[in-house]
């Protein structure tokens, strides 16, 4: 069996209303978005949709032809599993085409209360061997995956060859070290993760701080990164920080670069692909709509004729003016070394 | 996409406005953008005491958020728990929504010091409100004012292209940013440049004339 070619559905971030109704207008077939508590991997301050504004949003992408998928993909805490099932029944409450789940019990709960509605993977769960893929659609009957970023586009098309689950890639935006699910690293200086608490780097042990020259950035005291005048800044992460290791000063664990796939998209849609995952909830309805017009004018330019299509340098420059670290990397689906 | 790290810092135009009309122009400005809504989750904020300020110290507003509303004040002497440091365009773009805020911490047009948490709460409940700046303007201070305050644009972009040459991005910043979408506003816009360049070649031509006549006086 190969992987057929596939027109992948664009699946667009939303951390507010406006983002949404952005998405949808710029052209996303799916907008993803949580909400406003800690059962989602974005749980930032002031971010996420309340019920009344995850039903509006809900009716405004149904209305002009988009689907919606409500993330509810962190652990829940014990003693608190309330607050996380809650979300699962307030999605389904609310029409929502897919829930994206990471947790067993939360999917073994969806898959039972709520069979019909479409359970997905979320890259939280860091599943990436078909094996895996299988245990979930077998236990939970999941339809899709979304794939850590770890993995090379052989090792997915690979995985495409064999699975019937539907799998969903990052194409654009922040990337992490890239072991979804499993970092603790923020846990290790802020107490707070993305996997219990929804948050990396949470804001409340985040300070920039003006010196003389520069500006510093820490993280509950610890010093992080320090950036000359005029550099480009970049998000306050562990991962992304500067440090000095064997006498060498530099980003040892992670480059503050984005994600963009723009130049793999005809090998992408050979690999048989579902969706294009654009990261990004944090950010505003600008940065959504901008991302998403690009993508969907490349997306279908690919798709109308993958052997003549040729990434427009406007494309790039419009990615790379709302992109951390303004530079664009294949990250680990490129990894030659692999 | 235009870069507003790439405009010519416009505090200039604000040397001559009292720090009062600025602090009273932006409250009323806030006042008719912020729905209940915001203000309900502003209430979070009740205890902090946030500091606008522009890189060059032209503009130092302090804001506070009491009794369900929210005041703006020029220079407070009190210390903020939170200081959003910028250069104006990207302190505009964050406090209308009209740009990225992340994008422009990037690049560093725009700084958070103190409390992040308050300050990026503050950020996502305005970038979680729908409005068009234009259509606040005009319901606050009437079509006709703000129209003339969009031929006042016009000529002080006007003046920048002849200063530097090139205004295209800020004509472009401000035609983006201000809604500017209809074709006879933008050309309107434009009349308004071509003309004010007129009459600033005329001058020059005028004033070229003159120093001659003194030189061959002298």
């Amino acid at each position: 069996m190969s992987s057929p070619f596939i027109k992948p559905e664009l699946v667009c971030p939303a951390g507010n209303l406006p983002s949404l109704k952005a998405a949808v207008d710029a052209g996303g077939d799916v907008v993803y978005l949580g909400f406003r508590n800690a059962s989602n991997a974005r749980n930032f301050e002031g971010l996420n949709f309340s019920a009344t504004e995850a039903q509006e949003g809900i009716e405004y992408a149904h209305q002009h032809g988009a689907r919606v998928y409500i993330a509810v993909n962190t652990s829940p805490k014990p003693g608190q599993e309330k607050a996380w099932t809650s979300s699962v029944d307030l999605a389904a409450e609310l029409g929502a085409d897919a829930v994206i789940l990471s947790d067993m019990a939360l999917l073994d709960y969806a898959k039972r209360h709520y069979p019909s509605l479409r359970r997905h993977l979320s890259v939280q769960a860091s599943a990436c061997n078909y094996e895996s893929l299988e245990f979930y659609h077998r236990e939970f009957d999941i339809t899709r995956a979304v794939l850590p970023r770890v993995l090379t586009l052989d090792d997915i098309r690979i995985l495409n060859d064999r699975t019937s689950v539907e799998t969903e890639i990052f194409v654009s935006g922040g990337l992490c070290v890239m072991a979804e699910g499993r970092c603790w690293l923020s846990s290790f200086v802020t107490g707070d993760s993305p996997n219990m608490q929804g948050v990396c780097s949470p804001a409340h042990a985040v300070r920039f701080e003006e010196q003389q020259d520069t500006l510093d950035v820490r993280l509950d005291g610890v010093l992080i990164n320090r950036f000359a005048p005029n550099e480009a800044a970049g998000y306050p992460t562990l991962c992304k920080g500067c440090f000095e290791a064997e006498g060498k000063q530099g980003h040892v664990m992670e480059e503050p670069y984005s994600l963009n796939v723009l130049e793999m998209l005809p090998d992408i849609m050979h690999a048989g692909i579902s969706a294009l995952k654009i990261e990004g909830r944090q950010r505003t309805k600008h940065y959504v709509k901008e991302v998403v017009s690009v993508m969907r004018a490349a997306v279908d330019a690919c798709a109308a004729d993958p052997q003549s299509y040729r990434t427009q340098t406007t494309w790039v420059e419009r990615m790379n003016a709302v992109s951390e670290g303004g530079a664009r990397t294949a990250g680990a689906y490129a990894d030659e070394w692999r | 996409m235009l870069k507003l790290a790439t405009l010519p810092e416009p505090t200039l135009f604000l040397r001559p406005v009292p720090a009062s009309l600025q602090a009273r122009l932006l409250q009323n400005i806030l006042e008719q953008m912020l729905d209940e809504e915001a203000m309900q989750r502003f209430a979070e904020l009740s205890d902090k005491r946030f500091m606008f300020r522009t890189f060059d110290d032209v503009v130092r507003l302090g804001m506070t958020f009491t009794d369900n509303s929210i005041r703006v004040q020029a220079n407070p002497q009190w210390e903020a728990d939170v200081t959003i440091s910028g250069n104006l365009p990207a302190l505009i773009a964050l406090c209308f929504s009209l740009e990225d805020a992340d994008s422009l911490f990037f690049s560093r047009c725009l700084l958070l010091t103190g409390d992040t948490a308050s300050g990026l709460l503050f950020k996502n409940v305005l970038a979680n409100l729908d409005f068009d700046l234009h259509a606040v303007l005009q319901n606050k201070f009437g079509v006709s004012t703000v129209d003339a305050l969009w031929r006042m644009a016009g000529q002080a972009i006007a003046g920048i292209e002849r200063a530097d040459g090139d205004a295209t991005r800020t004509r472009a910043w401000f035609t983006k940013s201000l809604h500017l979408s209809t074709t006879d506003q933008t050309q309107s816009l434009r009349t308004d440049m071509n003309a004010l360049a007129g009459q600033y070649d005329a001058m020059q031509h005028r004033l070229a004339k003159l120093e001659k006549r003194l030189a061959r006086r002298a």
